[in-house]
Order: structure tokens, then sequence, then C-alpha cells
């Protein structure tokens, strides 16, 4: 009898390895080789043998030196302005009620759908010499020159990265401060303390573990990005580890010295990346004992005005660069009168109606070739993410540590340095075509996270409490997942899959490492459209890329509303 | 047929902490598991139906060792403690559900349901979604939904400790009627031992992984085994047997006993000075500490040689008489 309870044992596991198998098999295929080729790759010498030369080279140069300072500086000051402007509306969205709330929430998806370069050509447009602001400005007060300088410039890195990032802290920090028992606040006002002193003993150290973990993950963001640094900075001053391994390996054909940097980058961000999760696990235990929800209420007369105030700032910073893209896509300057006319050429052009030579090849191609690989990559992670989901499920069981961290490496991994090790592969695998396949691997490693919170959460009460019960009445394991499991997870995945497929379609890091002449996404043409001074055709397509994106937000909160 | 399920040195080991149970349902037997939270009760539902697996120990239903298969072929109805009613499936696709994984025709399975809604006493609930159920009619779609396959053994894991007290009084008689009328046999957990009297046939009484005692109410709330027991099942006063002066005619096994226990109720409240009778054990060094207005009696709390004993009172004390405390000699229960 012992011998058969062993079998069925045996049987048992054999179904999960069937069950994970793929997922472990994709992870390790699409993550792990073209990590450990970037490795590899750091210890390599051109002739194959192994030496520790490409470290010794990038360590000895106080270039390397500055661009980590450099890299590591506008990283925390993105991260300060970030939270500077995140904190007011945390405040506003945790304690009123009031229109446009759930817009305001919903923005906090903002960063992981929008596309870096749509952020770039916006503030191109907004911000730029000659740019919606500028003329504005000289319009009203009748200048000669433009007077905010700000593209190219340190600023302007900041500004961005700011916009970019707020809404993590905005939403973060708002969740965590609604569960906030604001009878402490009532006990301290009782003692004796003044709102102030209230706020800066009572509520501020209670809200650290929210802000620590927002910044931490805003810090990771901005110290591996990527194309804001590259258009914006635009030159060697301001230069960061992502945009030096971009350099080596796609300008200069040095791959060895590239991994030496990347080895860099990924030592400090996995240390940014620790301290995340421990502040995490310190948000988290610190919600277990927030039981007590604040009742959002009406704003006063006087708080109204300030919560316009914020609305029309961050308002200002988001719509207005994407406003200006959309705007100045349906407009064409009119010579010797300096005026503009309203007009659908450049989206003609874009759709090679009445193409003028070399500015827009392959638009419609690149509009594509966006479309199929985001396609098959929301494809992909689908099946990809549920069978990992069973295998992080059951070892949630076993072990009692979080995988969920585990999933946070991808995002740890900067995109530049995933592209440079499937760069690296397809030197080795001279295949014809063999760049859609990387490119379509890079964006599922990138994608697959996301699709895995997505469905995490679901999955873990589903597994909880409905599939014992549907195993005890008689139903087989694959039963269970097609009656149970899938019909309870497809919400959860459908939201997955519109934040998959727009992350694919905006992805550009990975993919700018990786494409060659003949593999063109919209990102891609958008850079090199904006790096031809082409911002007509860059504004189109923009447009065009950013309706995609705001019809799949619209999509996904339709999802959320529907579960409410 | 009778099919007796017998339960044998299930063993299942954890970090800190060993189960270790041996016990019969007999056929057509409504049997309790009641035991502190941690005792042991859930995990030992999650080994019989196969969900958990134990580390040695067999599982048989009449002549089948059940222990060797899979879940989904054990045949056992299971009532969860949070109801775990499919949410996308509507009242009457939950209790169909699991007919419809033995492939029933589809209209033998809506004839059951009926069926089976009449008993629950939810007749026209079969389109009825989940959400809009109440706790008690949530409860009753369960108890229908494992039920409908007819199962060999029905698990209920505490079934009403969601619901609020008067609905769990009502639905638990309503579970005992089921029982009987589909003639089933059910193991029945709960940590509510007024529960477990109330509704078994018999009781097993667990603590830390282990079967203090197995009995009828009567025999566990009378007889317990174990000082567990006498703690746990209704409230006892309990003392060290040095302390009680027990009759020169006792038994040799009540003399060796460690402990020596008896009911507040069967305590007698006596205004000293009181001569015992032939058959009364005398407590007279008693102080009276509170008592309690309990609407059909005051309960009292005395101190006796530092240990505090309980007793019932018609009317309330004089805190300033003294009082004694006798109990009979039958009404003592001695504990090795």
């Amino acid at each position: 009898m012992d011998v058969r309870s062993y079998r069925h044992r045996h049987r048992r596991d054999i179904s999960l390895i069937l069950g994970s198998a793929p997922g472990i098999i994709l992870l390790t295929l699409l993550f792990l080789i073209p990590v450990g080729m970037v490795l590899i790759g750091a210890f390599r010498a051109p002739d194959g043998s192994l030496t520790a030369a490409n470290l010794l080279d990038v360590a000895a140069d106080p270039y390397s030196w500055r661009i980590a300072w450099f890299t590591f500086l506008q990283a925390a000051v993105s991260t300060l302005a970030a939270l500077a402007l995140g904190l007011p509306g945390a405040y506003i969205l945790s304690h009123y009620q009031f229109r446009g709330k759930r817009l305001l929430q919903s923005l906090s998806q903002l960063p992981f759908v929008l596309p870096s370069i749509l952020v770039v050509l916006g503030f191109v447009i907004f911000f730029g010499n000659s740019g919606v602001l500028n003329r504005a400005l000289m319009d009203l007060f009748d200048l000669s020159e433009p007077p905010v300088r700000l593209l190219y410039s340190f600023k302007s890195i900041i500004l961005a990265h700011a916009f970019y990032n707020f809404p993590i802290a905005l939403s973060m920090i708002a969740s965590f401060w609604e569960q906030l028992n604001h009878r402490q606040e009532y006990a301290a006002l009782t003692l004796g303390a003044q709102p102030m002193r209230v706020f800066a003993s009572v509520t501020a150290p209670r809200l650290m573990p929210a802000i620590t973990a927002a910044a931490s993950m805003i810090f990771l963001f901005c110290f591996t990005s990527f194309s804001i640094i590259l258009v914006l900075g635009g030159g060697p001053r301001f230069t960061t580890l992502e945009v030096q391994i971009y350099q080596l390996a796609r300008v200069r054909f040095d791959l060895p010295h590239a991994a030496a940097f990347a080895l860099f980058s990924l030592a400090i961000s996995s240390g940014v990346l620790i301290f995340y999760i421990r502040s995490q696990h310190w948000m988290q235990r610190a919600s277990a004992d927030l039981s007590y929800s604040l009742q959002p209420k009406a704003p006063r007369r006087t708080h109204r005005v300030l919560i316009m105030l914020y609305g029309v700032i961050a308002g200002l910073l988001i719509i207005a660069p994407l406003g200006a893209i959309a705007v100045r896509s349906f407009q064409a300057p009119v010579f010797r009168t300096g005026t503009s006319v309203w007009t659908f050429r450049w989206y003609e052009q874009l759709i090679g109606a009445g193409s003028t030579p070399g500015s827009f090849t392959g638009s419609s191609s690149a509009i594509v070739t966006s479309l199929s690989i985001a396609s098959i990559v929301t494809l992909i992670t689908i099946p990809s993410a549920l069978s990992l989901g069973t295998l992080i499920i059951r070892l949630e069981r076993r072990a009692s540590m979080t995988m969920e961290t585990i999933l946070m490496l991808p995002m740890a991994i900067s995109s530049v340095i995933l592209g440079l090790g499937y760069s690296i592969i397809a030197r080795m695998i001279p295949v014809e075509h063999i760049t859609y396949l990387l490119i379509i691997g890079a964006h599922t490693v990138i994608t697959l996270p996301f699709m895995l919170r997505a469905i995490l959460p679901t999955y873990r009460t589903i597994h909880a409490a409905y599939t014992p019960a549907a195993l005890i009445l008689g139903a087989r394991p694959f039963r269970t997942f097609l009656d149970i499991q899938l019909p309870l997870l497809s919400r959860a995945i459908a939201s997955g899959a519109i934040f998959v497929f727009a992350i694919s379609i905006g992805e550009m890091h990975a993919t700018m490492l990786l494409s060659d002449a003949r593999v063109v996404t919209i990102p891609i043409l958008l850079y090199r459209l904006i790096g031809a001074y082409n911002f007509n055709g860059a504004c189109a397509l923009g447009t065009l890329l950013m309706a995609i994106c705001l019809l799949l937000f619209a999509l996904t909160n339709s999802l959320h509303k529907r579960e409410l | 047929m009778k099919q007796d399920i017998v339960i044998r040195n299930l063993k299942k080991s954890f970090p800190e902490f060993l189960l270790d149970v041996d016990f019969t349902i007999r056929h057509r037997e409504m049997i309790t598991i009641v035991g502190p939270s941690g005792c042991g009760k859930s995990t030992t539902l999650s080994l019989i139906t196969g969900l958990i697996e134990p580390d040695q120990g067999s599982i048989a239903i009449g002549d089948e060792i059940i222990s060797d298969l899979p879940v989904w072929e054990r045949n056992i109805g299971f009532v969860f403690q949070d109801y775990a009613l499919f949410p996308h499936m509507r009242a009457a696709q939950n209790i169909g559900y699991g007919l419809k994984i033995r492939n029933r025709p589809a209209s033998e399975i809506s004839e059951a349901v009926t069926g089976l809604l009449e008993t629950i006493q939810l007749q026209g609930y079969e389109s009825r979604s989940i959400e809009h159920l109440s706790g008690g009619e949530r409860q009753r779609i369960a108890l229908a939904r494992a039920v409908a396959p007819n199962p060999r053994l029905l698990l209920l894991d505490e079934p009403l400790s969601a619901l609020d007290a008067k609905l769990r009084v009502q639905l638990r008689k309503e579970i005992q009627r089921i029982h009987h009328d589909l003639g089933l046999t059910t193991l029945y957990v709960t940590h509510d031992q007024e529960e477990a009297l109330a509704i078994s046939d018999r009781i097993i009484v667990m603590n830390q992984g282990r079967i203090e005692q197995i009995g009828t109410p009567e025999e566990v709330y009378h007889r317990p085994a174990s000082l567990f027991v006498a703690q746990f099942i209704g409230e006892s006063n309990i003392l060290p047997r040095s302390a009680v002066p027990l009759r020169p005619d006792a038994a040799e096994n009540d003399r060796i006993a460690r402990y020596v226990s008896f009911r507040p109720e069967k305590t007698t409240i006596r205004r000293a000075p009181h001569v015992p009778l032939s058959n009364e054990i005398l407590f007279d060094d008693v102080q009276l500490l509170y008592q309690e207005f309990a609407g059909q009696y005051y309960a009292c709390t005395f101190t006796h040689q530092g240990v505090q004993l309980h007793a019932y009172s018609k009317e309330r004390l004089d805190g300033k008489d003294t009082y004694m405390l006798t109990v009979e000699q039958e009404d003592l229960q001695t504990i090795v």
C-alpha cells in the first residue's frame, strides 16, 4: 500500500511539472539565456577566451564613473521631483470625493502603458524652442527670442521623468493613505498637537513604507530610462549607463565593453531592486494592521480651489505635451505668413497615399509590424503566465516566499540590457528574419510580469477556494481548469492582455538594440523621424500610436468598471 | 450494505505539529470532530478528501481503500466554511456541477436539482446568481451541491461559523434533518462544543493533533476521559485529587486519579454550617468570590484552596454569609 501511495504522489508531481514546464522553459530561453549572454560577454576577450580586461577597462576610465554618477544623480533628482508632484495628489485622492477622481486614479497605469518615445515627442513639440509654449509666450509678450530654453538640458530630463513617473507615487501612496486609520490623527489632536505637528509626527512616519516603495520603484525606472535621455539629453554631457551601453553596442559595435557596462548597471539596479522588495514587504506588513478605511468626503471650497489647481498642473503636464502632438499632426505651416492650416496631409503620407520620397518610407509596414508583434506577444504571454502562475502558487504554499518579488526581476534588468543579450545571440545565429523572433522573445519577457501581475491575485483566490471544491465534486484537474479557473480568470486575462499589447506596441529600448534595416516598428520609426527633424510625420505617427494606447486604456477602464 | 468509514493510523507531520488520528465512522452516523482552533480538525478533513496526502495510514470506505485515489475519484461531499460556491454559475449549475461531471443527462440533473432545492426549502432558486444570496441561502446551496452526487461520506467544515447565532441553531437542525432524510454518513467539524453536543450521534474531541476521547455526547459530557475534555466540553470544576476529601468507600481507581472534576450544576451551595449526608463530599473552606446574574440563575464563583469553583444559585447570595459546597459522590469524575 505504501508503494501505491508513493506512486500516486509521484503522479501528482508530474502533473505540476507538466503544467509549469512550458512557462519555465520559456523563461529560461527568453530571459536567463540572454541575461547569461550579457554576463558571459562581459568576461570575453575578442578571441573568445575569458578575461577581466573589459571590466578593468571600464573601471579604469574616469568617464565611466562620470556616467555612473550622472545616472545616479538624474535618477535621484527625478525621483524627488516625481514624489513632490505625486504627494499632494495622493493626499487629494485619499481624502476627497470629487468629479474626475476615477480619471486621476486611472493615471497610475500611464507610466506602464504610455510609450516613452511619445513623452519625448510631446516634450519636444510643447517645450521646444519653437514649440507650443514658446510660441505662445512669444506672441503673448511680443518676444523675439524663445523665453523657455528647456530642451536638451538636465532640466528637461528631470521634468520628463517627473511627469512620466509621478502617477506611480500618486497611486501607491494614495491607496496606502486611504487605509491609514486616521483615529490616530484624532488621538494626536486630542492630545494637543497642532495639525502641522500631527502631519509631521503621526501621519508622515506612517506613510513612509508607501513613500519608500514608490521612491525605489521610480528610482529604478529613472535609473534605467533610455529614450528620454537619448533624445532629450541629446549629447555626451547627459549620457547614462543605458545610453552608453546602446552607443557601444550599436554605434561602435563593441559588445564586450557594452556588456561590461551592463554588468555595472545590473549591479546597481539589483541593489535598488532589493531595496524596493524590502520596502514592499514593509508596506505589506504595515498594511496588515490597517483595517480602517478613510471615507473620502466632498472638499470644502478653499480646498476645492487647491484641488483644481493641482488638477490643472497635472493636466498641463500630461495633456499639454500629448495634446500638442495631436494638434500638430493636423497642422501644416503656410510659408511666408507663418500661420498654419488644418490638413490631413501627414496622415495621407503616413498611409502612403501622397508620399514624398524618403521621409515616410515604411510607415505603413511599421504599423503592420508593430501590430503583429504585439498580437503574437499577447498570444504567447497568456498561456505562459497561466503556466507560470500554477507554479508560483504551489511554491508559495510550500515556501512562504513571495514569488512576486522574482517577477520584478525583468523590471530591474532593463530592456536595454535584455536587448543587448538578444543582440549577442543574434550575432551567433546567422539566420534570416531571426530579428523578428528575437524581438518577439524580448517583448514576451518584458511583458510577462505584467500579465502575471494581472492574473495572480485572482488566480490565488480561485486556487484557494474554488479549485478544491471542484476537485472534490469529481472534476479532474484539466476539467477544473476549463470549468472553473478559465471562466473566473477571463477578465483578469483580458486586462492583462491589453496591458501586454500596449507595452509591446510602445516598446522601443530592446527593439532599438535588435532591429535592423528590415524590422522597423512604430516607436523605432518615431525615433528616426524625430532624429531627422521630421516632426510633422512624427506627430501623425505619434497620434496614431497614442490613439491605439488610449483605446486600450479606455478598454481596461471599462473592464474595471464592470468589475465594480 | 454497511459502509463504515475506517481511518487507520493516519499521520501527517507539519513543522510545528503532528497529526495522528485513528477512528471509525459508522454507516449513516452523524459524527462530530470538536476541538480548539489549530487542533487538526480541518487537516483531518483535508486528508480524507485527498487535498492533503498523509505521511502514513489509510482511509477505507467499506472494503475499498480510498486513500490511494486522487481527490476527484473519492466521491466525498464537502461543505466549505466559506461555501466556495462558483461565482460564475447560477444556483442550479452549482448544485448540478457534480452530476454534470459524472455525465448525467441534462433532464436527470435538472430533476435532481429541483428535488434538492425542495429539500433545502429554496424552491424556485434555480437561476439565482450566487452574489445575491444571503449567507444562510449560500450555506444551503453549498449543502445541496455537496450531496447532489450522492456521496459516500459528507464532510462539513465549520459550516455555520459565518452565520449569526439564531440562524446557526436553525440551520444545524436542518442539517440534521437532511442527514437523516437522505441517509447520509456525515462527519461534522466545529469548534463549538455546544453545537457538537446538540447534533451528534458521537463526538470526537481533538487536541493538538490527537484524539482525546470518542463517545456519545452524554459520555463525553458526563465521563470526560481527560483533563482537556473536562475543560473543553461544558463548564467544570477541576481540582487536584489531593484537594478533594473522597469518601472512605471510594473506588481504588478514584484514589490514584490525578484530578477530580464535577459540573457546576451538580454542585450545591449550602449555608454554613452544613452536615454532609453519607454520599456527599463537602467543601467547607470556600469563599464567595463573585456572582453574575445569568437570567435563570446566578453564576457564583468561589475559591477553595486557591482553586475557583463554580455553582449556580436561584437567588442572589449574601456576601456576608459563609457558604459550603457539596457534591454527590456519583457526580464526581476522576481523571487519571
